[in-house]
């Protein structure tokens, strides 16, 4: 999620994006603390319409605690995946070299790191090893050279194979995949790669792709970080590469749980419809959702869509049980929590709407719009720009009426997220017209589409705004 | 030095030397040949050894899926779980089918239609379960007529790779071996979505079968996992190797950086080698390393050939030089000759001047015996000179350059006379050897004659008969104008020659009889004859005739006057 100054009309983004880091401080309220991290599950309507079956949300909020200093960090186990294909030469080959130097500088001696080469071949430059030897490492990556076509699948399956290789439950495992172009060599679609990611998830490996440029293919790219369960950050200057390089390793340097399972048991009677923004696992009455790690103060969401049957009123009903268990990343430890979330029925509309939990009801917003958002995406593709731009309008007016409604019930907490969003979708709407910048925009887009289902951590850096919109700037 | 001299010596340098290297080539070659036979073997034996490991590793991975299996029970709903577990947690594992004996897909249960996502995904599985292997239904229980149908409207059967359908057990086998195979799997290749999907299928004791699509980006992950990494060169002879998918594309490689100039799609592999099933729609290939150019074994090659080469060029160098000295000898030799020719010419001249002055100082004398016996003495010195001086001309001519004939000193002369002048010039010298002279003289008329060259051919022709026919008593002298050629034969009665040796005979120091018995000579009298006539625009034959020898000259004398003139 990085925006261009270039991009005027997407300039006033930046005010309220700047503001989205936070949101990341915010722990959740009346969570369970345990361990590493604070669990908190709450319906967005505490209170529902007796009377009727109907469709309400539940969202499950992780909150990582902090890390007090370097030394206390899990290790890390990471494999630098750099695409050397002909298309990097020149500054992004040099500035790639730039960021993994530093990265690799900025590791433990505990920590292991691998750097894999990909171009036509793939070649492991550096196979998985402690960071002890740290001159030898910065001696080979200053060899880097770039030529050849991209071989992207491979390129991540060798890195994972070498995280692999001292993959451990208290590390934290993680391949960086570094690319400024299309995969053409081997499986090379973005459902291939998602399915690679998914499945290097349940080893506990997560993936992160850094996009450089405006050649790569962001479908590709950010499918593989969202089922890798890494960050999606899109580059297009490579002067800004060591930046974001740094970025995703003060991720990396602060997971503090990992290896979760979260499992839902729904109760009899209500039926899991989907959890928003997640390829979650539902299986009858259980709900099975996909977390690699949770990073340090990172509050980490879920939304999840039911369908509860009619009660009468004054009743009350028990929705789900959610049951986690993870890896203290810091201890060292399994660990694990329990919440159980209810509801009641009224038949007094006044008190459901007093009772409603706004923070809950803008997170479901805020998703359920960048659901829209995708859908979006592919009308574009389609060339139904009018359509496209219609349901960008839809979220930005569904998303303006809830952050009105949190202002004026004081729900500070949701507000930088609102705002962000609001003018990502206004923003879009009038971004997509513009064919010339189609291609930038749209890999802005599926930065900050990455960005709101996975909830990335990573602070973007923003360019200086060059509008403020006035409408967005208010707080009574 | 003469160039088919050169010539001569190159062939003798090139030839043997061209013959060695292109021995010497074809061992280098068969030896390369021999290495590459190695590498490729090596190179095999490499890509087996992967195969294995990937076949181990998949042995490994369905032994762990088994014991899931193991604890699955149809009968029990709940142990599905197991599946359910295995599903999330295991990352070669896309989904798990369990079918009832009925044929019908019992687990996972179909997901909420609004979903249409996974929808699409259920009924994919059911299409992949129609497509299950046939030994799966021969089970006690006839399918139901639904999965018939289900499996006829799919085209799956085409789908299902050959190597399968040769491990499907036939048809009329019983179902009772289905209890044993219950360890190892049936495997399923199905195509789908990008290609290859490989399902393995466990039959179950109550009749159904539990089936797990592989997460085909996970073992393809694997897959490349398994390659070794870029080698050092101690360790492997292969520089490079891919897996290669169903269309020879190459999915995953590696080739030693630097070595390899194109990409590997285009090069021809060394080896190439199918998988085992079920990843029979893929192969390895792979190139060796560069044959290590092997510089003693060159060297051994090229050494010899060198020294030969050298040797021969010295050799042929030696030759060249010394024939070029020797020629140069026989050369200045000549030229000696040549000049000592020339100065004998001189006092020749003065000798007759002299000798003739005297004759004519004889005749002044009153005649007295002695005086008559001086004038004898005179004309032998007379003649004498002339043959030493015929000797000279004729010498002259030999060693004259060849390629460059000096014009004859054409003088207008009444033939007739002139050529009765020079027969009667030899009678003495005829009569002295008893030879009788017999003459039929019919040219006649002016012509423009060199009359040195016509003395030098008479004089030799007539000499060379004196010398060598002396013994036929005759010498019989002919001549006639023939289209402004003067044509002279001198012919005798002697040993005669054959055609052969008339041949011979007018090379210079050619003598038919070359013994000690033979009449002394030089052996180039005939051929100064001939140079003599060619000079003069003319040649002299042998003619063959019955008896005897009989040489004859043909001048060009031309263009003719008439008799008579010159007198007015």
């Amino acid at each position: 999620m990085l925006l261009n100054h270039g991009n005027s009309h997407l300039g006033p983004m930046a005010r309220c994006a700047a503001l989205c880091g936070a949101i990341l401080a915010v722990a959740g309220t009346g969570g369970l603390q345990a361990g590493s991290l604070t669990l908190d599950v709450s319906p967005s309507h505490p209170v529902l319409l007796s009377g009727q079956k109907q469709t309400t949300y539940v969202r499950i909020s992780l909150t990582g605690s902090e890390i007090e200093s370097d030394e206390e960090r899990p290790p890390l186990n990471v494999a630098v995946v750099i695409d050397t294909s002909g298309s990097m030469s020149g500054d992004k080959i040099v500035q790639a070299r730039k960021a993994a130097i530093e990265a690799v500088k900025r590791l433990r001696s505990d920590d292991i790191v691998s750097v894999v080469l990909y171009d036509s071949d793939v070649e492991v430059l550096v196979p998985a090893t402690k960071a002890t030897d740290r001159d030898s490492i910065l001696a080979k990556i200053q060899s880097i050279q770039a030529n050849g076509s991209t071989a992207l699948f491979a390129g991540v399956s060798k890195g994972a194979a070498e995280v692999r290789k001292f993959i451990g439950e208290e590390s934290v495992n993680r391949v960086i995949l570094l690319s400024d172009g299309r995969a053409n060599r081997g499986p090379s679609t973005p459902s291939e790669l998602a399915r690679l990611g998914a499945s290097l998830v349940k080893e506990g490996i997560s993936v992160s792709t850094l996009g450089l440029g405006l050649g790569y293919n962001e479908d590709l790219m950010s499918d593989l970080a969202l089922a890798g369960s890494g960050n999606h950050l899109f580059i297009e200057e490579a002067d800004d590469l060591v930046a974001m390089f740094n970025a995703e390793f003060n991720d990396l340097m602060s997971v503090v749980a990992g290896d979760f399972e979260i499992n839902v048991r729904v109760a009899k009677g209500v039926r899991p419809v989907r959890v928003l923004g997640t390829d979650a696992d539902i299986d009858g009455q259980n709900v099975f959702v996909p977390l690699t790690q949770l990073y340090s103060r990172q509050q980490r969401y879920f939304v999840m869509e039911l369908e509860v049957p009619s009660r009468d009123d004054n009743e009350s009903m028990k929705l789900a049980d959610v049951d986690i268990a993870y890896v203290n990343k810091i201890t060292n430890q399994s660990e694990s929590a329990r919440s159980t979330v209810s509801v009641q029925f009224s038949s007094d509309e006044d008190k459901i709407a007093q009772n409603r939990n706004l923070e809950v009801i803008a997170y479901c917003t805020v998703q359920i719009a960048n659901e829209r958002n995708r859908r979006a995406t592919l009308l574009r593709d389609a060339g139904k720009v009018e359509e496209a731009k219609k349901l960008l309008l839809i979220n930005q007016s569904s998303l303006s009426t809830v952050r009105r409604q949190c202002i004026a019930a004081g729900v500070d907490s949701v507000l930088p997220e609102l705002n962000f969003n609001c003018t990502l979708n206004e923003q879009q709407a009038v971004g997509l017209e513009d064919d010339s910048k189609w291609s930038s925009n749209r890999k802005l887009m599926r930065a900050a589409q990455n960005y709101n289902q996975v909830q990335q951590r990573s602070a973007p850096k923003l360019k200086v705004p060059d509008l403020v919109l006035p409408s967005l700037d208010s707080k009574p | 030095m003469p160039t088919r001299l050169l010539l001569a010596l190159i062939v003798i340098l090139v030839t043997p030397l061209g013959l060695i290297g292109w021995l010497s080539l074809r061992s280098v070659g068969q030896r390369e040949q021999l290495v590459r036979e190695q590498q490729t073997l090596l190179a095999e034996r490499e890509l087996n050894d992967i195969d294995d490991a990937i076949q181990l590793w998949l042995g490994q991975v369905t032994a762990s899926l088994g014991r899931v299996v193991d604890n699955v029970s149809m009968e029990q709903p709940e142990t599905f779980q197991l599946l359910t577990r295995s599903r999330r947690s295991d990352p070669l594992v896309r989904d798990w089918v369990a079918i009832n004996s009925q044929g019908d897909l019992i687990y996972p249960t179909a997901p909420a239609l609004s979903d249409r996502r996974r929808v699409a995904h259920h009924e994919s599985l059911i299409e992949m379960a129609e497509s299950r292997p046939d030994a799966l239904r021969l089970l006690p229980s006839e399918p139901t007529p639904s999965a018939e149908s289900g499996s006829a409207k799919v085209p799956m059967a085409q789908s299902i790779s050959s190597s399968l359908k040769s491990r499907v057990v036939p048809r009329s086998s019983s179902a009772t071996p289905l209890a044993t195979t219950q360890a190892t799997p049936m495997q399923q290749t199905w195509f789908r979505d990008q290609g290859l999907q490989i399902v393995l299928w466990w039959p179950t004791s109550s009749g159904g079968s539990l089936g797990v699509l592989l997460e085909r980006s996970a073992w393809l992950a694997r897959l490349m996992d398994r390659l070794p990494d870029v080698p050092s060169r101690q360790q492997s002879v292969l520089n490079t190797i891919s897996v290669r998918d169903s269309e020879n594309k190459s999915v995953f490689g590696w080739s030693v950086r630097g070595r390899l100039s194109p990409s590997m799609d285009a090069a021809m592999p060394l080896v190439s080698l199918r998988l085992k099933p079920p990843f029979s729609a893929w192969h390895l290939s792979a190139n060796a390393i560069d044959i290590p150019s092997n510089l003693a074994a060159t060297l051994a090659v090229i050494a010899p050939l060198a020294t030969i080469g050298l040797v021969l060029l010295a050799l042929s160098v030696y030759v060249a030089t010394s024939l070029r000295r020797q020629m140069r000898l026989a050369q200045s030799r000549v030229t000696f000759a040549g000049q000592v020719s020339h100065e004998l010419r001189t006092p020749l001249t003065n000798i007759r001047l002299y000798s003739e002055l005297a004759h004519q100082d004889l005749e002044q004398l009153e005649t007295l015996d002695q005086c008559e016996r001086l004038r004898k003495r005179l004309r032998v010195i007379d003649q004498e000179s002339e043959r030493l001086s015929r000797l000279v001309s004729g010498v002259l001519e030999v060693i004259r350059d060849q390629s460059r004939p000096r014009p004859p000193r054409k003088t207008e002369e009444d033939i007739g006379p002139l050529v009765s002048r020079i027969v009667v010039g030899f009678r003495e010298v005829l009569e002295e050897k008893q030879i009788d002279l017999r003459t039929r003289l019919e040219a006649e008329g002016i012509g423009h004659v060199d009359v040195e060259l016509l003395e030098v051919i008479l004089g030799n022709l007539i000499s060379n008969l004196i010398k060598y026919a002396a013994v036929g008593r005759l010498c019989l002298i002919e001549s006639s104008m023939r289209d402004q050629r003067l044509v002279v034969s001198v012919e005798d009665a002697g040993p005669g020659m054959t055609a052969k040796q008339a041949q011979r005979v007018f090379k210079p120091f050619i003598r038919l009889n070359d013994s000690i018995e033979a009449p002394s000579g030089t052996g180039i009298g005939l051929t100064i004859a001939q140079r003599a006539a060619k000079r003069h625009g003319g040649d002299v034959r042998w003619v063959k005739v019955p008896r005897g020898t009989r040489f004859e000259v043909s001048l060009d004398v031309g263009p003719l006057g008439r008799p008579g003139q010159e007198g007015n």
